[in-house]
């Protein structure tokens, strides 16, 4: 056995090597930035400073920005989670065809998010589809102003991250064993118990990585709540590429940059311990 | 057994890393790069294809087109060390470059066509600079394309008369959530316009002078209904009516107005605000010379009209509109008296930049 | 009994599917409209934007580069975050999710700040911007992604099966190839198709690393400043028809492949 692992180890090394030289090691430049003032290509001395993180902390703005992105981005997640998971399920359990419908899921997907985004105008605008159907079926009068607020960002965001949600779950779903739920069934559970303890608990593991895969990359979003969003929906992405470009200040966005990421690498840990570190890597109920 | 899969695995693996590499620097070998190819960076819709086929022709310089996104990206490329031959920044961002080196002067000897560059535009200050400040020193770069920016009513939706309209529509309480002005410090500018502060102040005390008009920005927050970030979003916006009134360049209140006669494009009486999309020859430039026969080309005034034809744009070359087919020319001809009362944005440095930026994005970002 | 169950389920997943496809229809509508921009109401019909895209060499060539990167970019990405998921999982490494926490990185740093360093680091190498870098950019950022989809297959996979093979004679690299491959042959597709999505997709990173030349999404952000011509509808129309095309013929391929087995299992 540990021969096969040991040889099985070796495999990392393509990876890993490729991903510290093409990735890793350009992040530095990112570390560098955020404790120093100023260029680095402009000749002066390198000073070191904490200066930039202090900076962050002390603009009012930044901290109700932070938490209204991680409002935001939790409640796409659980929407996400909500919507994606009877789908999920139904893909996974309920058809022959599961294989190509997700495929067939992912088509949109492969229209640029920008213009996927500009179409969502369609449907949320005060003229658009959703707001004609409304009033056509005379479920209000006047039209619902839903865009430019929060809520326009959180739909949009749960829609463009559909499929990071879907594909996970389904993954998990796929391999749940039905004996196990026919089994319980028969020890006298009923459905909704057999479905909590078991389908439930055991694509815990699809829900992990969907989360980590909607929750933080909603974080960063900046085109979305920037053409979706108005004054109240403005968020930490757009801030980053506003220090780093309008501002040209490189400094505090890579400490802005270095502080998210030490966030999100602080929640993903955090989140793992929840789930039980094995989760990750392990199925919980496998036999 | 296991240590030769070892080696030889993380052996493949550095070995595979090393080839790419040098792939890569190989894929990069720019012989003959000197004389042969040219790297652009132009806006959407700048260079018309049969514009580009002449160039090559007539000089047999490959060129590689590429497009700008924003201002403030096309700097950040060439911060981060990006290659370019030719850029094209708008005049309120050229300082910018200027103060990071990222420019070179121009040899004027080289472009013959200088001289058919509109009065107006010849020597404007913000195209000079000395190694400190603009208005002195060489010519860093040559301005192009040109318009105005100034006020779009939707006549539909605002019964008041069109004329004499100044910036103060934009915050006219029965328009409350029906209008909406640029997401930068241009908003900024027309705060400081409207309270009657001259922009030069921003160079004295810039956040004293900002603290004055915090109010005035504030009564702007309150009365859009969001800031646009993109020509795009706005066109829609205005175009399925959730704006009635906003800040718009002219290029898009021409497009809304010839779409719909509903649509009116104003100069605010204070004066329209100018832009200019300028020429500019990087300081890292790879192929400076071409550079400069590009420059030389386009300032051509038959090559000029190519471009207001195809693309609808004004250039600053004399002769270009007369040459230019197929449009509405009276749409495009600016009275000389709205030309010299173009408020033109002052050149700020890199300091005061970030101070106004700053101070925009903390106004901008929350309610 | 059950039978509600299902059809409450179904009638769910297809107006799942219809709110998936909704902003895709309403594009392919567009390409048609003859007004500009993102509104109601519909303007009339015209065939001008399909002439004015197949005139469009700069559109042609964005298309082109994309396809490019992308396919390179998707089966590098695959291959090595394949291998990776094998050796990382079930290579005996007993605190694998500290690799996990760096390997998540570039799934949580905005492209923006990627791009960024990643170009001042190459320059400062002196290595040439260009299409062969855009690839290693892309690989090195969908590499974590796929790892993830391949991670969670990775639990039907207990290393018993490995064991096994072996025992039964077959050599290390053969356990690899014919036992552990084929069971995750599903999420490598999968993360492949991922990987696809996400370089095709990707614009920051591109822009700034490109030099050069351009691709569809620097060529569709490009149009922001003055509007999004409905060219680009049109592209997003041929680009959908063109991958559903794709999808039919493999399967197709796939189901004649299947009675051609099962011909000659009979014979």
């Amino acid at each position: 056995m540990s021969i096969i692992l040991k040889k099985n180890k070796n495999l990392v090394y393509p990876g890993l090597t490729w991903f510290f030289i093409f990735f890793m090691l350009p992040l530095t430049i990112i570390l560098v930035y955020s404790i120093t003032e100023r260029s680095l290509t402009n000749g002066e001395p390198l000073k070191l400073t904490f200066e930039n993180f202090i900076q962050i902390f002390q603009r009012k703005h930044y901290l109700v920005i932070f938490l209204r992105s991680l409002k935001i981005s939790f409640f796409t997640t659980i929407i996400s989670i909500v919507f994606s998971y009877p789908a999920a399920y139904f893909l996974a359990k309920r058809t022959r065809f599961d294989k190509i419908l997700i495929v067939v899921l992912m088509v949109p997907f492969w229209i640029n998010y920008l213009i996927r985004t500009f179409a969502w105008k369609l449907i949320l605008s005060e003229n658009g589809i959703l707001n004609q159907m409304l009033m056509g079926l005379h479920i209000i009068d006047e039209p619902l102003r839903i865009m430019y607020t929060q809520t326009s960002v959180l739909l949009g965001l749960v829609y463009t991250y559909t499929p990071m949600m879907v594909l996970p779950l389904y993954a998990s779903l796929l391999r749940i064993d039905n004996s196990l739920i026919e089994a319980s069934l028969d020890l006298g559970a009923s459905r909704a118990r057999a479905f909590f303890d078991i389908t439930f608990k055991l694509s815990l593991t699809g829900i992990f990585a969907g989360t980590l895969l909607v929750f933080i990359p909603a974080l960063g979003s900046f085109a979305i709540p920037a053409i979706l969003g108005g004054t109240d929906s403005v968020m930490i992405g757009n801030m980053i590429e506003n220090q780093f470009n309008m501002v040209g200040n490189w400094n505090i966005g890579s400490a802005f940059t270095l502080s998210l990421a030490v966030l999100s690498i602080v929640l993903v840990l955090f989140y793992s311990k929840i789930f039980g570190l094995e989760s990750i890597y392990k199925n919980r109920g496998t036999v | 057994m296991d240590f030769k899969y070892k080696k030889s695995l993380m052996g493949m693996s550095i070995v595979i890393i090393i080839m790419i590499i040098i792939l890569v620097l190989f894929a990069g070998c720019k012989v003959d790069y000197a004389s042969k190819e040219l790297t652009v960076f132009v806006w959407e819709g700048y260079l018309p294809e049969a514009v580009v086929t002449l160039f090559e022709e007539e000089t047999e310089i490959n060129l590689n087109i590429n497009l700008i996104s924003d201002n403030a990206s096309i700097f950040t490329l060439l911060k981060g060390g990006g290659e370019a031959d030719i850029i094209m920044p708008t005049q309120n961002q050229v300082n910018r470059f200027y103060a990071e080196d990222l420019a070179q002067s121009l040899d004027l000897g080289k472009l013959e066509n200088y001289t058919n560059i509109t009065g107006a535009f010849k020597d404007q200050k913000w195209s000079m600079w000395d190694g400190s400040q603009t208005g002195a020193g060489q010519t860093y770069v040559i301005p192009y394309v040109f318009g105005t920016s100034g006020i779009i009513i939707n006549t539909d939706k605002y019964d008041d008369p069109t004329d004499g309209v100044s910036w103060e529509i934009l915050f006219d309480p029965e328009l409350q959530g029906r209008t909406s002005s640029k997401n930068s410090a241009e908003s900024l500018m027309v705060c400081l316009d409207l309270s009657g502060i001259p922009r030069e102040d921003l160079l004295g005390n810039t956040e004293a002078t900002l603290e004055k008009i915090r109010d005035k920005t504030t009564d702007l927050k309150k009365n859009v209904l969001k800031f646009y970030s993109t020509g795009a979003e706005l066109l829609d916006m205005l175009g399925n009516e959730e704006v009635w009134v906003s800040h718009i360049w002219d290029g898009g209140g021409r497009k809304l107005a010839a779409g719909d006669p509903k649509f009116v494009y104003v100069l605010p009486e204070t004066g329209g605000f100018g832009w200019t999309d300028t020429f500019m020859i990087p300081a890292a430039a790879n192929n400076p010379e071409g550079a400069h026969l590009f420059i030389d080309f386009m300032l051509r005034p038959d090559i000029a009209a190519k471009v207001v034809t195809e693309g609808g744009y004004t250039t600053t070359v004399d002769g270009s509109l007369d040459l230019a087919e197929g449009i509405d020319k009276d749409l495009y001809v600016f009275e000389d008296s709205e030309i010299a009362n173009l408020v033109w944005q002052i050149s700020f440095p890199e300091e005061v930049i970030a101070i106004y930026n700053n101070f925009w994005e903390e106004l901008s970002t929350i309610e | 009994m059950k039978r509600d169950r299902i059809s409450v389920l179904k009638i769910y997943t297809i107006l799942f599917f219809l709110y998936i496809f909704i902003p895709l229809i309403l594009i392919f509508i567009f390409a048609w409209n003859k007004g500009e921009g993102y509104v109601f109401p519909l303007q009339g019909f015209t065939w001008n934007w399909f002439i004015e895209f197949f005139r469009d060499g700069l559109a042609k060539k964005s298309i082109g580069n994309s396809i490019i990167i992308a396919l390179s970019s998707a089966t590098v990405s695959t291959i090595l975050a394949t291998l990776l998921s094998i050796g990382l999982l079930k290579g005996g490494f007993k605190r694998p999710q500290l690799f996990l926490s760096f390997l998540i990185l570039p799934v949580l740093m905005p492209s923006l700040t990627i791009g960024i360093s990643t170009l001042v680091f190459f320059r400062t190498v002196n290595m040439p911007l260009g299409i062969p870098i855009v690839i290693i950019a892309h690989v090195s950022i969908s590499m974590s992604y796929v790892f993830l989809i391949i991670m969670g297959r990775m639990e039907s996979l207990p290393l018993s099966l490995q064991e096994a093979s072996i025992d039964l004679g077959a050599s290390w690299l053969s356990s690899i190839k014919d036992v552990v491959f084929p069971i995750l042959l599903p999420a490598v597709i999968a993360g492949w198709l991922f990987a696809f999505m996400i370089s095709w997709n990707e614009f920051i990173i591109t822009y700034f690393l490109i030099g050069t030349n351009t691709t569809l999404p620097i060529y569709i952000f490009s149009q922001l400043r003055f509007g999004i011509s409905p060219k680009v509808n049109v592209i997003s129309l041929l680009v959908t028809i063109f991958t559903l095309a794709i999808i039919f013929m493999l399967v197709l391929i796939r189901n004649v492949y299947k009675k051609i087995i099962l011909e000659q299992n009979s014979v």
